[in-house]
């Protein structure tokens, strides 16, 4: 949820010798709050994999003459405006909200990812010209930039989360950028290159695995604001298809049911709101822990 | 700090934002104190402002180059045309006092009334009428202009008498004479500003109106004056002629739905003339706003590609058609504000079939699961896969449905796609914005969409645009070759005889029952609420055509 | 003179920045599908119709060419006309920028406030369930999809208490009374989610701050502790907070679509997702520009204010 990727880089630099990912995990297992939030998102991940074999109905199976039925036992989150189970389709709406907020992330890791590593690695023009196309996404307000290439893509899961990933990769960029620049001339690298590595080797073979860490905070916690811009482009109706259940279109479609309905917009809001406040604080915790400063 | 106290806080914390959420959400209304000191007979406030509440923005008020629905209605205030429509759905008189149309129906010969101003306080004469016509037609890219037909002249034959003359009969002219597009305007401003005219200055908006423009906000608020000077209403719809009975009316640009029905709740908004169908419950209960029903003639449809495999067999088409429950849609989409459609026509329309029985009444295509499946049978699907889809030579019965990203739009595409599931055919649906969607449809790739038509009091002549082979791949879209309909739809739009003209859309209707283009999905009726300090402001066809506000009256505090 | 020719150069910087922008708006906007002729004519109108349309407004020219004529224009200060609105887009934006660039700051004065204000509480209560607390709530606000946010802040406090007006903007100018009464909820709405990441940073750096040398320093001079933390240590953190104010401008803008839309704020986010409706490209494409421009013209402000702040700071 932070704004500065390079806050989160010197997290890794401090914490790049030894094995710091479990000295890291062992100081996160004192952090709580991140213990919990880890738990709630493999919780989160289990129900994405089992959850539609759990859903006690077919969540797309509609039934008008009991729609809006308060929560009962047998659909304990009620039934929404077409008479669906809500209960089932929130369980199946974790695959989809899971793996859209992990695939958009996924997207942007990679773009950014590589496009950072080239650009620290080699520096001079080509440096320059990733950067300076860094520039341009950065001054174009993120979320309108999903907008628009959703508009160009034409709207559904795939296109969403392809706009939503592309959108974040101008931070995924910096942060990886900055963090190369400062291994780029450490003796390893120059042993490397002295025992006649090619550049591609020694980027992903050498520079890569020291990134790893603080790229990996970073993008637990970008995977909350995945979340969250694609259920704001559901709002907008540029999001899943109907009748794919994803919790931001179902919460939108029940916004204008909310004074007499609100079952059809707080359940779904309040499965957003959780898996999104795990990340949140699995993304905080994993950052203070790999972050020794800030460990006392 | 132990460990039980921070779980401890934490959790609190939760449960205050979890039953905060639930608190606000179930938050009770505010109950409205119901106004104690209501006068015994009413007082009226003739210097009262009335606010009205719009989801978008009119683009621009060049109403001779937009089809922009709150244009239109803003013209209504603002303006004035020849003639207007009556309660019947005939023409009558407005600033013409009476016309002449010949035999042959080419020459319109129009009577100007000799005491129109307009607002800048020019006195309108036939050949403000002729520049306001002129300009039209030349105005490049006016998406209406063609609506006139094929105008060979346009003259003022004298200072009152203005004559258009047609190079063919036109039967459908009456649709724009009389609606908002053939307002006559003070052309004198307009070459002023020349195209930006519509957008440029408040004060450059000139028309003969009951109401002036005083001043424009964009997105935000748009404020109409009273013109004094009005008496020249049209005494076929409104008993007061002029001036109206309010000072001033606000027009508030407020796109979210639930945000709109907040305001209208609240007092803050007294006109709303589409409630959203989510709302309707709880502005039914607010006890200080009376809710009107408008039926106007509109229709929300699917059509199909008949030219589409599968759909290229009628006998699928027909099953799809029976697979619709038509009830169901009008209950959970309009929340019941509607009526189940079995025509093109809604009962009482102009054009609608006037023998009983019916002409097409055989016809008609009911919700019956039974016979669809026969229909479906018949046509050799028979085999059912694993997920309940029928094949047939190992094909799946599947189709693509493209509908707009509106929430009715997906609430009724995903109503229909559960019906077809019934019968064993998967629908998929695509979802568009309306740009792209506009776009798709006239690619001619689509198999099947859902659309709306409020096709006005002379509807039949829109059959013409849907169905005639000139007319593809857009507003045609249904691409069905019909040789009879064909005929039937040219002699519509030129022969004089009015029965002639009735017969033959008897006959379309039947054709269309037959051939199964279109499946009917509802009727649409509109819930316009109004505050109950306004007294008679006439909402019944604002969807259609809004009201020129000359009768509504405020009820003093 | 180092900071006048820095300036000078980030300025310079701008021009690349602000093309590409303009490139890629362009294109991308052309190559999806719509085409503004047919919304103006509507879905119905006959081909003639729209091709008259597309020659009206330049559409049916070659991309390269709408676009050098578009970008030549941009280069003379005319930023074209909406193909809806017909009016000139620079008038347009004058009408709708200011809307957003208010509530743009007033929610950010909202949640750096806030925000500060809970990062050193909680950075003095470190590890406490007061600091638990805070930061859990703060990180709530974070979690809830904007729309949510927005539509239950009016639920709450415009439509049950009645304490806001429930949406528009009052007449009048852009910080007078009733104004910033009806800006008060879209710009908390906006604030939240700005509020969540500065506190955490700014509970971050003041406690960075509080270990180091010259806080120990102040401490030993017998400075009272509360002195020493608000008035030593508070200014020295507020120097990350200051980055990423800029950053946060971009999120605001972005946030700033939705919010509006809710609260019926005429604002330039909720212009350009009606204008990509429409696909009226000049006013997407200039109100883009303008976004843009006032964005890296902001980073550059926080940037030269980091230098003021921070002495240590050069430029090269």
């Amino acid at each position: 949820m932070t704004e500065k990727p390079e806050q989160v880089a010197k997290a890794g630099l401090s914490a790049r010798k030894g094995h710091w990912l479990i000295e890291g995990l062992q100081r996160m297992r004192k952090n709580r709050g991140a213990v919990v939030a880890g738990c709630a998102v493999l919780m989160f991940l289990f129900l994405a994999i089992v959850g539609p074999m759990l859903a006690p109905h077919d969540p797309v199976d509609t039934d008008p003459p009991n729609r809006f039925e308060r929560p009962t036992l047998e659909h304990p989150f009620g039934r929404d405006h077409l008479g669906r189970c809500i209960f089932s389709r929130v369980l199946a709406g974790t695959r989809v909200s899971f793996f859209q907020g992990f695939i958009a992330t996924g997207i942007a890791l990679f773009f950014g990812g590589v496009l950072g590593i080239v650009a620290g690695y080699y520096g001079g023009v080509l440096d320059h010209l990733i950067s300076r196309l860094v520039d341009v996404m950065m001054a174009f307000p993120g979320f309108l930039l999903a907008v628009t290439i959703v508009a160009a893509l034409g709207p559904g899961i795939v296109n969403c989360m392809i706009a939503v990933g592309v959108s974040s990769i101008p931070r995924f960029v910096r942060l990886t950028r900055s963090d190369v620049l400062s291994f780029r001339e450490q003796e390893f690298t120059e042993a490397a290159r002295a025992s006649g590595a090619k550049d591609f080797r020694i980027m992903f073979r050498h520079i890569l695995p020291n990134v790893v860490g603080p790229l990996g905070v970073y993008s637990t916690l970008r995977l909350s604001t995945a979340i969250l811009a694609a259920a704001g482009l559901s709002f907008l109706g540029l999001g899943a298809q109907p009748p794919t259940p994803e919790w931001g279109a179902m919460a939108a479609a029940g916004r204008g049911h909310l004074i007499r309905h609100p079952h059809m917009v707080l359940f779904p809001a309040a499965a957003i709101f959780l898996l999104v406040l795990a990340f949140n604080f699995l993304g905080d915790g994993l950052r203070d822990a790999l972050d020794p400063r800030q460990s006392d | 700090m132990s460990l039980l106290d921070d779980r401890r806080l934490a959790l609190v914390c939760a449960l205050i934002f979890a039953v905060g959420i639930i608190g606000m959400a179930c938050a009770p209304e505010v109950e409205e104190e119901p106004d104690p000191t209501e006068p015994e007979e009413p007082e009226y406030d003739f210097d009262a402002g009335i606010v009205i509440s719009r989801g978008e923005e009119a683009e621009t008020l060049d109403i001779q180059n937009t089809t922009h629905a709150s244009a239109n209605t803003t013209w209504e205030l603002l303006g004035d045309s020849l003639v207007i429509f009556d309660e019947e759905g005939n023409p009558s008189p407005l600033i013409a006092e009476d016309w002449d149309v010949s035999d042959d129906g080419l020459v319109y010969t129009f009577y100007i009334r000799d005491d129109v101003t307009f607002h800048s306080g020019k006195e309108l004469t036939a050949h403000d009428v002729e520049a306001s016509f002129e300009r039209w037609l030349s105005v490049e890219g006016s998406p209406t202009r063609g609506d006139l037909g094929e105008v060979e002249s346009l003259e003022a034959t004298d200072d009152y008498t203005f004559e258009i003359r047609l190079e063919e009969p036109h039967n459908a002219i009456w649709n724009v004479l009389a609606s908002p597009y053939g307002t006559i305007l003070n052309v004198e401003n307009i070459d002023e500003e020349g195209d930006d005219w519509g957008t440029a200055r408040a004060e450059l908006i000139d028309g003969t109106g009951p109401f002036m423009l005083a001043d424009w906000r964009r997105d935000d608020q748009m404020v109409l004056e009273r013109n004094e000077d009005y008496v020249w209403g049209p005494e076929a719809l409104y008993e007061n002629t002029g001036p109206a009975n309010i000072k001033e009316i606000t027009f508030r640009v407020i796109p979210e739905e639930t945000t709109r029905a907040a305001e209208i709740r609240r007092g803050n908004i007294h006109i709303d003339t589409g409630v959203p169908s989510a709302e309707i419950p709880s502005i039914k209960e607010a006890e200080h706003l009376v809710t009107i029903m408008n039926r106007p003639p509109s229709l929300s449809f699917l059509g199909i590609n008949c030219e589409a495999a599968p759909l290229d067999d009628v006998k699928i088409r027909k099953a799809l058609a029976h697979a619709i429950n038509r009830e169901e849609i009008v209950e959970v989409v309009r929340d019941g504000m509607g009526d189940p459609p079995y025509s093109f026509l809604r009962p009482g329309t102009p054009g609608y079939c006037p023998h009983d029985p019916l002409c097409f009444e055989d016809e008609i295509i009911r919700y019956d699961v039974d016979q669809a499946i026969e229909l479906l049978e018949e046509a050799g699907w028979t085999e059912v896969d694993d997920d309940g889809i029928r094949m047939k030579d190992g094909e799946r019965l599947e189709s693509t449905l493209s509908i707009s990203d509106t929430e009715t739009a997906v609430v009724q595409g995903e109503l229909v796609q559960s019906y077809a599931r019934e019968i064993g055919m998967d629908i998929e649906l695509n979802t568009m914005e309306l740009a792209a969607l506009f776009e798709h449809l006239r690619a001619a790739d689509h198999e099947m969409f859902t659309m709306g038509v409020g096709y006005g009091r002379r509807g039949p002549d829109t059959l013409y645009w849907y169905h005639h082979p000139g007319q593809r791949p857009a507003p045609n879209r249904f691409y069905l070759e019909h040789d009879e309909m064909t005929e039937l739809l040219e002699l519509s739009r030129v022969t004089p005889d009015e029965e002639e003209r009735q017969e033959a859309f008897c006959r379309i209707e039947q054709i269309l029952l037959e051939e199964v283009p279109w499946i009917y999905l509802t009727y649409r009726d509109y819930l316009a609420a109004h505050d109950e300090k306004l007294e008679n402001p006439q909402l019944e066809h604002a969807m259609y055509t809004f009201p020129k506000l000359l009768e509504v009256k405020v009820l003093s505090e | 003179m180092l900071m006048a020719s820095y300036i000078v150069r980030r300025l310079l910087q701008m021009v690349p920045v602000l093309i590409l922008v303009s490139v890629f708006v362009f294109f991308i906007l052309h190559i999806a599908p719509g085409n503004p002729a047919l919304m103006i004519a509507g879905p119905d109108a006959s081909i003639e119709v729209i091709e008259e349309i597309e020659a009206e407004l330049g559409l049916d020219l070659p991309l390269y060419e709408q676009y050098l004529r578009w970008a030549g224009n941009v280069v003379r200060g005319d930023l074209g006309r909406s193909l809806r609105t017909r009016i000139p887009v620079t008038e347009e934006l004058l009408e709708y920028m200011p809307n957003t660039l208010a509530l743009a700051f007033v929610s950010i004065t909202i949640s750096s406030i806030l925000g500060i204000i809970i990062g050193v509480i909680s950075a003095v209560r470190q590890n406490t369930p007061l600091d638990t607390g805070i930061v859990f709530v703060a990180v709530s606000g974070i979690s809830a999809p904007s729309f949510v946010r927005a539509l239950l802040l009016m639920w709450v406090f415009a439509i049950t208490f009645e304490w806001f007006p429930i949406s528009g903007r009052p007449a009048g100018p852009l910080f007078s009374l009733p104004v910033l009464h009806a800006m008060a909820l879209p710009a908390l709405a906006l604030a939240i989610g700005g509020m969540a990441s500065l506190a955490r940073l700014s509970r971050s750096s003041f406690l960075e701050v509080l270990r180091q040398d010259y806080v120990r320093t102040a401490r030993a001079k017998g400075l009272s502790e509360r002195v020493v933390q608000y008035k030593h240590a508070l200014k020295n953190a507020m120097l990350p907070v200051i980055t990423i104010l800029g950053f946060r401008l971009g999120a605001m803008f972005g946030g700033s679509v939705i919010v509006e839309t809710v609260f019926a704020w005429p604002g330039v986010g909720r212009r350009i997702i009606g204008a990509i409706g429409t696909r009226d490209f000049p006013v997407i494409q200039g109100a883009v520009l303008m976004l843009a421009t006032v964005y890296v013209l902001v980073n550059l402000l926080t940037d030269i204010s980091y230098a003021y702040v921070d002495p240590r700071i050069r430029y090269d």
